[in-house]
Parts: structure tokens; sequence; C-alpha cells
């Protein structure tokens, strides 16, 4: 086994462009694109608090169920994949969801997300969420 | 401070992947309106959209994926109640098919639906 010890890798022609080879040898792809571009665990509960994130500047409290959150370092639009989930911290089997805010009108740094709890608006015990995409 | 620039990563024997310490990239997103003539707003290793009727797509790769055992994260937009739950319908390894419903369970177009895949390509 070969093993280079860097700390910084950068694509050679194009800075943001570094291709890696498939798990399985039949393909290639961009690696910067496939890497999670922030990610956040925080409690809506009470005064809402970061657990712990990446990428992520601070977080807003908008009302029941509701956490806008702000990068640190923008995305190139708002086009980006937001996916997150959430626990209500009831019983196992709690209906518990986490939804992108589409009220809210998202940006290249800042998106809504929304918690519910059987049906109802939620201050999820947890949340977390992971976005997607291309930085600026 | 190091750095190194370079196009191309692969395993010494030159056509293995690379090990990523204790990290493993997404294999493919995307973000589509979901209703109407369906659309992708910004994606990777998607190459196209399915619409399989109210609340049902399927979101065909690029690049396969290496079995049908891959992770598939899918949340749906929130807007008066228009749509709710982003779900996970069925798996192959070239493509997720994935739906999206309201509050009482009906399956509905959605306006902003977001998938990620994790997994191992083919």
């Amino acid at each position: 086994m070969s093993e280079i010890l860097v700390n910084t890798l950068t694509g050679k022609t194009t800075a943001g462009d570094i291709t890696v080879t498939s798990e399985g040898g039949a393909a290639t792809m961009q690696l910067q694109q496939g890497l999670a571009k922030s990610w956040c665990k925080w409690t809506m509960l009470s005064t809402q608090t970061v657990n712990d994130s990446f990428n992520i500047a601070s977080i807003q409290d908008n009302g029941t169920g509701r956490t806008e959150l702000s990068a640190t370092n923008s995305m190139s639009t708002a086009d980006y994949a937001i996916v997150g989930m959430s626990r209500d911290g009831g019983g196992y089997n709690d209906d518990a969801n986490c939804a992108i805010c589409e009220d809210f009108t998202i940006t290249s740094s800042v998106f809504e997300i929304f918690c519910t709890h059987a049906a109802a608006a939620n201050d999820a015990s947890s949340a977390f969420v992971v976005t997607h995409g291309d930085l600026a | 401070m190091s750095e190194l620039r370079t196009d191309t990563i692969t395993a010494s024997d030159g056509t293995s992947p690379v090990t990523l310490t204790k990290q493993s990239a997404a294999k493919a997103w995307v973000n589509f309106n979901g209703t109407g003539t369906i659309a992708t707003r910004d994606s990777f290793n998607v190459t196209s959209l399915d619409d399989n009727g109210t609340g049902n797509y399927d979101v065909n790769f690029t690049s396969a994926m290496g079995n049908a055992d891959f992770s598939s994260q899918v949340t749906a937009g929130y807007s008066a109640d228009t749509g709710r739950y982003g779900e996970n319908l069925s798996y192959n390894a070239s493509y997720a098919n994935v739906g999206a419903r309201n509050s009482s369970g009906t399956s509905v177009d959605n306006a902003g639906i977001a998938v990620t895949i994790s997994g191992d390509l083919a």
C-alpha cells in the first residue's frame, strides 16, 4: 500500500476538478461534486443550539419547527440539494419529518428547514441536514 | 503547508479507487421540481428523471452503482401542505425510485425534492 500525506489537494488543470476512479472501476467521476458541502445537527428545543456542524455559520429560530441555516462558504447557486431528518424525542414509532421550506426564499447561503411531528409543526429534539452542490 | 496538484487520483495499481481516509463521497445528488413537466435544477451523476405518476419519480444515474444496496436520502419541500414527506420506494443499480406525500399520506407532486445517494459505484 502506498500513502500520500498532504494537506491540500488541488486540480492541476482546473483547481476545483480532481477525478477519482469508482469503487468497481467502471467509471470515473469528479471528487469535489461528491463531497458534502455542509452538514449540521442541532436541537430546536428551547434556545435552538448547534450540536455539531460543518460549513454552517449560524442558525436562527424562525418559529415552531422552523430553523434558518446560514452557510459560512456560499454555494454557487440556490439550486443545491438539501436533505434532512428529524427526531422528536417521543416514542419509537412517532411520525417525525423534516422538509425543505418552500415558503422561504432559498439563496446560495441560506435555507430553512421545517420539522413536523404527527403532521403538525414541531420543535425537533434533534434535526439533521446535509447539503450537496457546487461551492462558489 | 504541502499541496498536491493533480487531475486524477488512482490507487497505486493504476486502476483501483483511491481510499479517502474515513471519508466517503456522495455518488449522486439532485434537486428537482416534481410538478408539471418535471425538471432538474442541479445534479451530479444524474442523467435524467422519469415521471411515473403523481408523486413518483425515477432518478436515473449516469454511472451506475455497484448494486441496489446503496443509501438514498429523500427530502421534499413543504409549502401549504402541497407536500411534506420524501420517501424511498425502490432501488436499482441504475436508478432510485423516490416519491413525495402530503401530511395525509397521499402521493403528491412536489416542487422541491432533493435526493442524495451514497454507496459504491460499479
